[in-house]
């Protein structure tokens, strides 16, 4: 046991493992910052690289990768309000106001310091937690996922502020948009209007960059385009604007006054992310979510939220990273693959003739233990290297937007298309990215639809694997002591959160 | 009360709540007798059902709103940013169209340097920031998705 | 390692390495030095991809070019297929497929080629749907299963992945063989049904032996029976249900698949080197490793076991009313 330990960390301390994390943090970062790409696809395009390397190095720029990419999706959720990776949707909402009103750097930082918090915790509790939380895990059936996607469906719906009424149509319209395609119970084709190649249904990527991202680029194109066009800007002005505008770095420093303000935030989304991760098939984006529904609810300052609010981008990046380690958990304890990043490590696994599964760690324990110790340094190299990074892209993120529009618009559709390799999603983008400029110009909340699109399918297959399974019996939806304890929850907030909104009134 | 119900018309909530109240009834009509295939247990229909649902009761919550004096503000330069939008896609479809004619890295340095002529004018239209960007941008994606992930896309004449 | 890289000392070295694989090999080929596309019409990380990700390892050697596995799942697949029917017809755009996107959607959904459009390559191995479940379950056996069923028809749930695939068609025909009836739930795919099956939500479950193999041999999981004539080598304890007394046998496969146009001689030249490649030491070892019992098969004895299947799967669609 010690000694394995100790070959351990002779493996993943050693110069060369070291360098290959700090190669796949920093292609992570690149890849999860342009919308579209993410950790999972490059690490599904390295992932011959376990034919090559030792396993502790192939696992080391694995992790590096994965561990990059779940940061660097807010790099340009905050920049430009384009989510990087699905699970950054969450982040931009905050993230992009906190930009606009200039602090991009503190955002950043935030989302930074966040996300690392979530990330270590939760490749703790991968560690030391895998087995009962694995066991738990399998407890939730349809029944209990039913349960859950109802419960985070009630808490976003009734989190939209001001318009309830808008939210929950946009839900609505989220789910009908995942209702396209292939009815995943009985395989009849639906909602597809004659076109055939909408029979897989919308993919989350195009869908998500399309509504979010492309909207926000369509809007900002149409006010450069004016300000062209109308000459509103006097030449000289331009002209003594330096590539930067007016920002100053200077004054956009997290304070640690700020940085501790948001650490409620960064605890509740680093619990959710590593509960919900630790799920199978719930994913980074509805842990975010929830994340950032949970901390609005629990915040002293609910009305920040939304309007650039840095415990907003804790709580969403906490969420989101900290499904890393726990969407793990499966695997290693049952040899099932949670997630579609839990499915490339399990393949990077079998490739190097290792089997996932409880054996996993007592058949390979050095390769293993090296994995849990790179799992844990690499938010350290993560941490350092976007450290110094940081200043940079938050210029970046500054840059004159005429300049750097087009390039973001090139990114996101070729991302889009890398990212599935389909034209199919590029043509979901741009027609998502139409509906959600409608959308946005008739001022419809935009996360509602998201999260119904979201949770619709997952919700619809429990729903249905419930019913089939009792029979067609509704009362079968009570049978679980969990389903009924997380109804019971979503009531109680629902109905205090009320209360305390009254009462503030 | 009178009063209240004729500006209702004028607000902008009031269409959409419209929109999503015919929505909502389109969905269901077609639910009841367009052609969808009974599946096992609650079918393929029932959730998108649900949906219509909720879309129809949303509107109306909508009306309610409207009646209560709650209405979003008409959007501003409404037909600069649609027009924006229907080009983007056009020009994205034709890019993927030219793609395949001419090659990626062609085809996106063109566009690059289009979009730059498009969005600047002329005292801050300088040089490096119209042509070099675009093609510096156009190498690194040319490295990136060409070389390095080799994206399946048809293949053009030139790079 | 396998490929000899602990030769190579430091990550220069292994990058330089892999840079290599990811870039032309310049040699002579018929096929020029234009990368091969290994088109599969799954998500990445599934079992099509592990075994193609062998080929895309060993065989540059043998076939010249570079080859790359690209996963298009859009469009439940079709989109792969389609992207591989409308590429030039070089032999160098091949699909690895089951027989799920080619011969199950060329029956039931609207596509513009019909099957003899497919000219299969290779085939690499023969997948034998596996029925399994939890060891403390009382069902433990084909027979357990046959008499639960008969003593309460309709209770026994049975969780497979998308429905008509190759998880779910023997359980139709196996139960128009015996009248049985199971309750069918549908899920997202295989690593769902393993953790409902593994939770005590479902009852018995489908998938394919290597994905379960491990699991089996350390008593976390009991396979019941194999849908196939022979018994699995990777779980030789497990009878087929032939063995039981059940006609039902509906092995899958695994093929390497070219249009019909693409000319004879580039077919021959990727089935023999593809054959080679997979022949090699290094192909039997990464074979062994990840447990895909890679048998291949050369392209005319693929095409007759290609248009075997065809047939079948059209008498099971049109039995169970899916196709006229």
């Amino acid at each position: 046991m010690l000694d394995a330990f100790i070959n351990a960390l002779y493996l993943a301390f050693s110069p060369e493992v070291i360098l290959y994390v700090a190669i796949g943090v920093l292609m992570g970062i690149t890849l999860g910052a342009i919308p579209g790409l993410s950790g999972d696809m490059a690490i599904a395009i390295l992932l011959p690289i376990v034919f090559f390397l030792e396993p502790a190095a192939a696992l080391g720029l694995l992790t590096g990768i994965y561990k990059g990419g779940m940061f660097g999706g807010s790099i340009s959720a905050i920049s430009f309000g384009v989510p990087g990776t699905p699970g950054s949707a969450a982040t931009a909402i905050d993230g992009y106001q906190a930009k606009l009103k200039g602090y991009p750097n503190k955002a950043l930082n935030t989302a930074l310091y966040s996300s690392v918090i979530g990330d270590t915790s939760s490749d703790f509790v991968l560690i030391f937690l895998a087995l009962p939380l694995a066991i738990l895990a399998l407890t939730f059936g349809p029944v209990e996922f039913f349960a859950l996607y109802a419960f985070s469906l009630l808490l976003i719906s009734a989190l939209t502020k001001g318009r309830v009424a808008k939210g929950v149509a946009m839900a609505a319209l989220g789910i009908l948009l995942a209702m396209i395609g292939r009815d995943p119970i009985g395989g009849s084709i639906r909602l597809t209007f004659g076109i055939p190649e909408l029979a897989g249904g919308l993919a989350l990527i195009p869908v998500l960059v399309g509504i979010f991202a492309v909207s926000e680029l369509i809007i900002q194109l149409a006010k450069a385009w004016m300000e062209r066009t109308q000459r509103i800007m006097d030449a000289a002005r331009m002209q003594a604007q330096s590539l930067l505008g007016d920002y100053d770095a200077s004054q956009d420093k997290l304070t640690f006054r700020e940085f501790r303000a948001t650490m409620k935030a960064t605890w509740i989304g680093t619990t959710m992310g590593t509960l919900i991760g630790a799920l199978p098939g719930a994913g980074s984006s509805l842990a975010a979510f929830i994340s950032y529904g949970l901390a609005q609810r629990f915040s002293r300052n609910r009305d920040a939220f939304g309007k650039g609010s840095l415990e907003g981008v804790a709580a969403a990046e906490a969420g989101n990273s900290a499904t890393s380690g726990s969407t793990l958990i499966p695997l290693f304890a049952f040899g099932i693959p949670g997630s579609a990043t839990a499915a490339l490590f399990g393949a990077a696994f079998i490739l190097m003739g290792m089997t996932p599964g409880p054996r996993l760690i007592y058949d390979h324990t050095e390769v293993i233990y090296a994995l849990f110790l790179i799992l844990i340094y690499a938010n350290v190299i993560n941490l350092a290297l976007s450290y110094f990074l940081l200043p940079l892209y938050s210029k970046i993120a500054m840059i004159q937007s005429r300049i750097l529009l087009p390039i973001v618009c090139v990114l996101a559709i070729l991302g889009t298309f890398a990212a599935g390799n389909s034209v199919i999603d590029v043509w979901v983008l741009l027609f998502a990215g139409l509906l959600g400029v409608v959308l946005r110009i008739y001022h419809f909340p935009l996360a509602p639809l998201i999260l119904g699109f979201i949770v619709a399918p997952g919700a619809e297959r429990a729903l249905r694997q419930s019913l089939l399974i009792g029979r067609g019996e509704w009362s079968h939806l009570l049978s679980s002591p969990i389903a009924i304890g997380l109804y019971a929850t979503a009531a109680i907030m629902i109905l205090t959160f009320t209360v305390i909104m009254r009462e503030r009134k | 009360m009178r009063n209240i119900f004729s500006t209702a018309f004028t607000r902008q909530d009031f269409y959409t709540g419209l929109i999503s109240i015919l929505l909502g009834t389109v969905g269901l009509l077609d639910i009841a007798f367009g052609n969808w295939r009974p599946g096992p247990g609650l079918g393929p229909h029932a959730f998108p059902q649900i949906a219509y649902i909720t879309l129809i009761c949303a509107g109306l919550a909508i009306w309610v709103d409207v009646l209560r004096g709650k209405s979003d503000e008409r959007p501003q330069s409404l037909r600069a940013i649609l027009t924006t939008g229907v080009g983007l896609v056009v020009i994205g479809i034709g890019m993927f169209w030219l793609i395949g004619k001419l090659g990626l890295a062609v085809t996106v340095a063109t566009t690059l340097i289009g979009a730059s002529f498009l969005l600047t004018r002329d005292p801050l239209r300088h040089w490096p920031s119209t042509i070099v960007v675009p093609i510096i941008t156009t190498a690194v994606i040319w490295l990136l998705f060409v070389y390095f992930i080799n994206i399946p896309l048809p293949q053009g004449l030139l790079f | 390692m396998i490929l000899n890289t602990s030769k190579l000392k430091g990550p220069a070295a292994a990058i330089a390495m892999t840079l290599m694989a990811l870039s032309p090999i310049g040699s002579a080929s018929p096929l020029g030095n234009d990368p091969i596309r290994l088109v599969i019409p799954f998500g990445p990380g599934g079992g099509s991809d592990i075994t193609a990700r062998v080929l895309s390892a060993t065989a540059p050697e043998f076939c010249g070019p570079r080859i790359d596995v690209v996963s298009m799942s859009g469009a439940a697949g079709l989109e792969a297929v389609n992207f591989v029917r409308n590429a030039p017809a070089n032999g160098h755009t091949l699909l690895v497929s089951d027989y799920g996107p080619v011969v199950t959607s060329g029956f039931v959904d609207s596509v513009s080629w019909n099957h003899d459009d497919w000219q299969p390559v290779m085939n690499f191995t023969e997948w034998l749907p596996t029925v399994y479940t939890r060891p403390d379950h009382p069902i433990q056996s084909i027979e357990d299963w046959v008499a639960a069923a008969r003593a309460n028809p309709g209770t026994v749930t049975f969780g497979h992945a998308a429905p008509l695939g190759l998880v779910h068609l023997p359980l139709i025909l196996f139960e128009a063989e015996t009248g049985l009836e199971n309750i069918h739930v549908p899920t997202s795919g295989g690593g769902e049904t393993r953790s409902l099956i593994m939770g005590g939500h479902l009852d018995l479950g489908m998938t394919l032996p290597a994905s379960i193999a491990a699991e089996v041999a350390s008593g976390q999981l009991t396979a019941i029976g194999v849908f196939s004539d022979e018994r699995s080598s990777v779980l030789p304890d497990t009878p087929t249900f032939r063995e039981a007394g059940y006609e039902v046998s509906l092995p899958a496969w695994l093929m390497v698949f070219a249009t019909r146009d693409v000319p004879k001689e580039t077919i021959e030249h990727l089935q023999d080197c593809f054959m080679e490649a997979l022949a090699s030491p290094t192909a039997i070892a990464m074979s062994n490793r990840i447990n895909a019992g890679i048998t291949p098969l050369n392209s005319a004895d693929s095409t007759v076991l290609y248009q075997a299947t065809v047939e079948s799967i059209g008498t099971i669609l049109r039995s169970i009313g899916e196709i006229n």
